[in-house]
């Protein structure tokens, strides 16, 4: 679960996020919608730990968390194999059999059965940012913050990845951020859309059947 | 397989290296006086002359000082790096570190003689100080470069700073570190020379000023040779181990 209680965080005068109350209980699937700038990811580094700055309060009930950074984030000296298995070599997880399998599906999933002894400077930037996203899920965190990470990944491994992830992360509670309106549906139960460039005004928007990506484009972004 | 192919290449380059330093000696050898650049012909064909049991005896004295100065410097040097980029003080250490650096060997060489006197001490310590400067300063600059996202990933994932520097730091650093083994060590080998030329009666750089005295140009370019092979020998060794152990820390971006 993750809870925030009138979270504000200012750079020196600058308000970036204004009293954010917000409560994700588990299992949820929400994607913060905003423009770039708007502070996505200052939101994600203050839930995951990497930022303490701030006044408010947050509550993030899981063990293990991940996330998934804008960029690869990938260690240079690691081969993809060793990238992706690094959160088990860091929290001393054991790897058997089901993770092994899974790891196989994924690497088929993003088609990179051929290159797992290939260092990141060998391989190109959506296999890197493919690599980060496989590292981030595999070993099934309670909570996953996902920012931006499609950016650099083609139209067609997109959907078969989030299809994936749908398929056998289903109890993950995910928190994702996109500037992108077509990733929104894809992966969320739940939407918050942020106004004036600022997280201050925020809405909350159930996903449903009916969900209608041109109103909201018309309605609240416009 | 690719190791030993590796080694055999890195040994072929430093043959090289040494046939073409010979080849520039030969043609030079042809334009001065055998008493003032001997052929290198000249020096092969006296090499039984050339290593006895002094040679030997002196050798091992120089290679002894050499590898205790040199290591010394290379963990201490390695450690106030370290220590400049912990504490913050950069820019104030290194400027001190590249102003010891600017100190001609041979002034630092007559203060240690006469500090110390004739001895081991002298080579000991001019290799200590002017090596420990080139080692931090290229440390600290490492660690300043190393990618400070990344500690957000180990973070994220649950590490803490032991595994932030087991995962990021000492990684980035091994780069650096087998530089500064090969530059540190062609600089102290340099040092050790002069400094047993200005202040000790043994070892490699006593006998060159023994053979400078006597106007023995074969000695000195048999002794240069020697030097050489040493550092290529040195040279290869680094590479075979850099090749077997740390080949994934050297990557192109």
């Amino acid at each position: 679960m993750i809870k925030t209680v009138g979270l504000t965080k200012k750079f020196n005068d600058k308000t970036v996020i204004y009293d954010l109350n917000l409560t994700l209980n588990k299992g949820s699937k929400l994607t913060v919608f905003a423009p770039s700038g708007a502070g996505k990811t200052t939101l994600i580094h203050i839930l995951n730990g990497l930022d303490k700055n701030f006044s408010g309060k947050i509550f993030v009930k899981s063990k293990l968390t991940s996330t998934i950074f804008q960029e690869p984030r990938l260690f240079n000296y690691m081969n993809v194999r060793e990238n992706i298995f690094f959160p088990f070599r860091l929290n001393k997880i054991n790897i058997d059999d089901k993770i092994i399998s899974l790891y196989h599906k994924w690497l088929n999933i993003c088609e990179l059965e051929d290159y797992e002894k290939y260092y990141p400077h060998q391989i190109s930037g959506g296999m890197k940012q493919k690599t980060a996203l496989i590292r981030g899920y595999l070993f099934n965190p309670q909570i996953i913050f996902m920012d931006e990470p499609f950016k650099s990944i083609d139209i067609r491994s997109k959907y078969n990845i989030i299809k994936f992830i749908k398929n056998y992360y289903n109890d993950i509670t995910i928190f994702f951020t996109t500037h992108n309106l077509d990733e929104i549906p894809m992966l969320s139960d739940k939407l918050l859309l942020f106004k004036d460039k600022k997280l201050y005004k925020f809405k909350e928007i159930n996903i449903n059947k009916d969900f209608d990506l041109q109103e909201i484009y018309d309605n609240i972004i416009k | 397989m690719k190791i030993i192919k590796n080694f055999f290449t890195s040994i072929k380059y430093n043959i090289l290296a040494l046939f073409f330093f010979i080849l520039i000696w030969f043609i030079l050898s042809l334009f001065f006086e055998d008493y003032l650049i001997p052929s290198p012909l000249l020096i092969f064909k006296n090499l039984k002359s050339h290593i006895n049991s002094t040679f030997i005896q002196n050798l091992r004295i120089t290679f002894s000082r050499l590898i205790l100065g040199f290591f010394s410097s290379y963990l201490l040097g390695t450690a106030v790096g370290i220590l400049t980029y912990k504490l913050k003080i950069k820019t104030t250490f290194n400027t001190f570190l590249i102003l010891l650096e600017v100190i001609p060997g041979v002034i630092l060489g007559v203060i240690f003689l006469l500090l110390f006197g004739i001895g081991n001490l002298v080579p000991f310590f001019m290799v200590f100080f002017l090596t420990l400067p080139l080692i931090a300063i290229n440390t600290s600059n490492s660690l300043y470069k190393t990618n400070k996202l990344m500690e957000e990933v180990v973070v994220s994932f649950n590490g803490n700073s032991v595994d932030i520097l087991n995962y990021i730091y000492l990684p980035g650093l091994i780069p650096t570190l087998i530089s500064n083994l090969t530059l540190g060590f062609s600089l102290a080998l340099k040092v050790v020379i002069l400094g047993e030329f200005i202040g000790s009666q043994e070892g490699i750089g006593y006998l060159l000023n023994v053979s400078r005295i006597y106007f023995n140009m074969n000695e000195i370019f048999f002794y240069l040779t020697i030097m050489i092979i040493i550092m290529l020998g040195f040279q290869i060794l680094i590479d075979f181990f850099k090749d077997l152990l740390l080949k994934k820390f050297f990557y192109k971006e």
